[in-house]
């Protein structure tokens, strides 16, 4: 009979631990994390002002087609540019942190434990740069439209619209960060720690 | 540890080989390793730098898979474990020492202790219990709740230690622990190892070339470009100073 290596307990991490190392890295390495939500809240900021626009224009004029497509390629380019963006952001945090994936792996991590901790990082990072983006894209619509269509224009519309392009933005927001940073996560996890420890970061 | 504890060596070493492939040329790295280690004891793999301990180090501690040849853990060729297993092995059976400390630099000195707790499932109330008392044994119990950067190299190291030890591994490997430490701190760490190696009759091996290490070490492995040159007991050694590498 093959011998075997385990002779008691397991290994396990679980998902509250992961959430806590998570939200330290974030809060230990603020500036990596405000790096890669920039181009999130700009695109979001963007996108807010766009749906908001129509919006106001909408409940004030009742227009129906007031966004030209020329805006809607710009908000394309816009998370594309943000989304490239967020790639290179976390590929940048990923050799940063070399060295600790590699401790982490000694100390009974497993690549799905280092992939889980990237993505939930980077969803979080997401989820917030999609608010934050929502409230920066609020004020840039009010001023931007303020000697236009006014701010009372504001006013009109409903808060369901309010509330549509809050969660839109989390939701296009949160996906798009989790979708770019997973090939950077996927390396992370891939690392073989005696390759991980020999780095010098 | 379960109940293959009879069995006398705890790592055995068979013809291992690990060739680097750089440009044309084939760097041999370990070129046909032997050798078996007692449970219990503290051995010292000694040899200038680019000997390969560092590989056979990680080699030992399943961190690199070998080119040829094979290393048993309690008669448990590591080639053959699936990632679980692995993982298993490095949270549990192993704990590691490295010349950097690898402290995560987020968390406080009890967070790191409590670190591989949590991989291995302690329970909460015996992680705090076991972290409390490793740090106390190591001295830093009034330095816990400090991260990293607050402390000094050779407080890092002990942190390192006890982070090492906090599984109850039956090996504790370390890749030069002195190497970034001055030679006073560098004594108190190789004194706090060996007193951890009888005190909880841990398996010792540290691959480094710091010849402070000759007075602990139970026997020593002198290596040399991927090969043992010879292992002998501390007895044995003889001291020529001229011919001492570092």
């Amino acid at each position: 009979m093959k011998k075997q290596i385990i002779t008691e307990g397991k290994i396990y991490f679980p998902l509250s631990e992961t959430l806590k190392l998570v939200i330290e890295n974030i809060m230990k390495r603020l500036t990596r994390a405000l790096l890669t939500m920039s181009g999130i809240v700009l695109s979001i900021a963007f996108y807010t002002t766009l749906m908001l626009t129509a919006s106001a224009l909408k409940y004030t004029l009742g227009a129906q087609q007031v966004i030209s497509e020329y805006y809607w390629w710009m908000l394309f380019l816009a998370f594309l540019v943000s989304a490239t963006g967020i790639t290179n952001s976390v590929l940048m945090a990923v050799a940063e942190r070399v060295r600790e994936i590699g401790t982490l792996k000694c100390l009974g991590a497993m690549d799905k434990h280092i992939l889980e901790m990237f993505i939930l990082e980077n969803a979080f990072i997401g989820a917030i740069g999609g608010v934050v983006g929502f409230i920066v894209g609020i004020i840039a619509a009010i001023v931007l439209n303020a000697s236009t269509i006014g701010i009372s224009s504001f006013f009109a519309i409903p808060g369901i619209e309010f509330l549509k392009a809050l969660l839109s933005s989390i939701l296009i927001s949160t996906v798009l960060s989790v979708v770019m940073s997973s090939y950077p996560a996927y390396r992370a996890a891939k690392l073989q720690p005696a390759e991980a420890l020999r780095s010098v970061a | 540890m379960g109940g293959e504890a009879s069995y006398a060596y705890t790592v055995e070493v068979e013809g291992l080989k690990k060739y680097y492939k750089m440009g044309n040329t084939i760097v041999k790295a370990l070129d046909g390793i032997n050798m078996k280690i007692y449970r219990g004891e503290y051995l010292s793999i000694m040899g200038p730098s680019g000997s390969g301990k560092t590989t056979l180090f990680n080699m030992i501690g399943g961190l690199d898979r070998p080119t040829a040849g094979k290393v048993f853990i309690d008669e448990v060729d590591i080639a053959q474990l699936d990632a679980y297993e692995l993982a298993w092995l490095r949270a549990r059976k192993i704990g590691y020492i490295f010349q950097t400390f690898n402290l995560i630099p987020v968390m406080t000195a009890y967070e790191n202790v409590v670190l591989p707790m949590i991989f291995a499932g302690v329970e909460a109330e015996e992680r705090r219990r076991r972290a409390l008392e490793l740090l106390d044994r190591v001295g830093l119990l009034k330095f816990k709740d400090h991260k990293p950067y607050e402390l000094s190299g050779g407080q890092q190291q002990r942190v390192a230690i006890a982070r090492a030890l906090a599984n109850n591994p039956a090996i504790v490997l370390a890749d030069e622990p002195t190497g970034n430490l001055d030679l006073e701190t560098g004594m108190e760490i190789i004194k706090l190892l060996k007193e951890l190696n009888e005190e909880r009759e841990v398996t010792i091996i540290t691959a480094t070339h710091d010849i402070k290490m000759l007075a602990v070490s139970d026997r020593i492995a002198w290596l040399r470009d991927g090969k043992i040159q010879r292992i002998e007991k501390r007895s044995e050694v003889r001291f020529k100073v001229y011919k001492v590498e570092g």
